[in-house]
């Protein structure tokens, strides 16, 4: 039932937002132009492609972000079970984890990556 | 007058009647009950879309109403009475305006990118508790559900940046990507330190958690604002609107869109407001938790709180440049989240 309603409310979403978009597709007027349909740099004409190269830093942060959504994967289960498990165990494992983790946040802070030149 | 009462307080039992009832009649036609369910699933779905309609007709123009506020202007006030019906009229002119299609796009991308961007907004309503029982599925995992799904806004973000081949859209869509990718974590640490709280990740247990007025945000001060300035990078608001930043990139990922496709943008942009702000008031605000008025109403009152909270920092904060908006949140924010979760272990277990 519940989960269901996950799939009901994508197909929902996809109607609707297709819906939208179709539906002005019909309505709207359609007059194509020369100059219309270039894509905007200033009002010149474009020079060149937009797909040039650009700077390595966002690749670096995105696999930053891997590694910390990751951590984030495996903290979960132990975040729900962290009250009803007894003894102090539960808290020192944990903290070994974000222990390795934090090193490598210093690490990266350390080789200057987390600056953008 | 007791039904009414029901409903407005305690909408579980009720809605189980009902259900029951419902389920029963079914029954009696000989019909498999699962048709059924697929019924109120869709009857779900389409209520949530209304209200999100609704919902996102207001909240825009109440934002503009308090930009106007903090500059001393009147904002919209000429259509309907007080301008209210100027979000309407916004819509209705997006919907009958021409689509245009430059030629360099790459048409698929550039077809499908608002479409996606749309579609995580809508499913995290599915997990938002409304009310006591008002809540489209209590999925055990609300949390990691929402997460997840309001991840998967940056592909939409990155399909607009690359399909539009234009130089504005592509830096502004990667400017928007890494930083939401960025301030994610932030967020991602604090909700998990609330989850080690309340010791569940459904939505409804979070506010289950906090009943009797013992609400997350006193123990959590500093997760709180952390969440608020994460939550306030994740929706695009200045001081963190750098994917937007008119004065070097025209309108960020969006710059090539027009008519209704703008719209979903739009659209997406104040519904992950909406989104923010109510998950910030179940996480530490107690949710639909309040004294006397139904818990529909203490909902929204604590969601538009803090809608209105990040709007004052809206108007208040220059923006941010590039270069400090990544190193705070890399070199302050996470730091101090990390901390936040170890001390919040410590004194779980030990005290």
């Amino acid at each position: 039932m519940q989960y269901g309603t996950v799939l009901m409310f994508l197909f929902v979403a996809v109607v609707f937002a297709v819906g939208g978009i179709v539906v002005n597709l019909f309505i709207g007027p359609h007059k194509p132009g020369k100059e219309k349909n270039t894509v905007y740099e200033c009002g010149i004409d474009p020079t060149g492609d937009a797909r040039i190269r650009y700077s390595i830093r966002f690749y670096v942060f995105a696999l930053m972000y891997v590694i910390f959504a990751v951590e984030a994967a495996f903290l979960i289960p132990w975040a729900v079970v962290f009250k009803t498990v007894p003894g102090i165990m539960v808290l020192i494992e944990a903290l070994i984890f974000i222990g390795i983790l934090i090193l490598g946040l210093a690490y990266a802070w350390e080789k200057g990556e987390l600056k953008w030149d | 007058m007791d039904l009414l009462k029901d409903i407005l307080y305690n909408t579980d039992k009720p809605w189980n009647q009902f259900y029951g009832w419902a389920h029963a009649g079914w029954a009696n036609w000989g019909w498999p009950p699962f048709i059924l369910d697929i019924i109120f699933q869709l009857c779900f779905a389409v209520i949530i879309a209304v209200v999100l309609i609704l919902n996102a007709l207001w909240i825009i123009y109440y934002d503009r109403k308090i930009a106007a506020l903090f500059q001393i202007r009147k904002g919209p006030n000429r259509v309907g009475p007080l301008g209210l019906f100027q979000t309407i009229a916004d819509t209705v002119k997006l919907l009958i305006k021409e689509d245009i299609n430059p030629k360099a796009v790459d048409l698929a991308v550039f077809f499908l990118a608002p479409v996606f961007i749309f579609i995580p907004t809508f499913m995290v309503m599915l997990v938002i508790p409304f009310g006591r029982g008002l809540i489209p599925a209590d999925l055990n995992i609300g949390i990691l559900y929402v997460m997840a799904i309001t991840g998967l806004s940056v592909i939409g973000i990155l399909m607009a940046g690359w399909g539009s081949n234009s130089k504005y859209s592509l830096i502004g869509g990667l400017r928007s990507a890494v930083q939401l990718v960025s301030y994610e974590i932030p967020m991602m640490l604090v909700i998990l330190t609330i989850v080690m709280m309340s010791g569940t990740l459904s939505m409804g247990g979070i506010v289950q958690a906090q009943a009797g007025y013992k609400w997350f945000w006193l123990p959590q001060i500093v997760g709180f604002i952390l969440f608020l300035i994460a939550g306030n990078a994740e929706v695009n608001r200045a001081p963190f609107d750098l994917p937007e930043a008119e004065s070097e990139l025209v309108a960020g990922f969006n710059t090539e869109y027009s008519a209704m496709k703008f719209a979903f943008f739009y659209l997406a942009e104040y519904v992950n407001l909406f989104i923010t702000s109510a998950i910030a008031a179940t996480l530490f605000l107690g949710g639909w938790e309040g004294p006397l008025l139904p818990p529909v109403v203490w909902f929204f009152i604590k969601t538009y709180f803090v809608v209105t909270l990040l709007m004052w920092i809206r108007w208040t904060f220059p923006r941010l440049r590039v270069d400090h908006l990544m190193e705070f949140s890399w070199k302050y924010l996470i730091p101090i989240a990390l901390l936040n979760m170890v001390v919040t272990a410590f004194v779980i277990k030990l005290v």
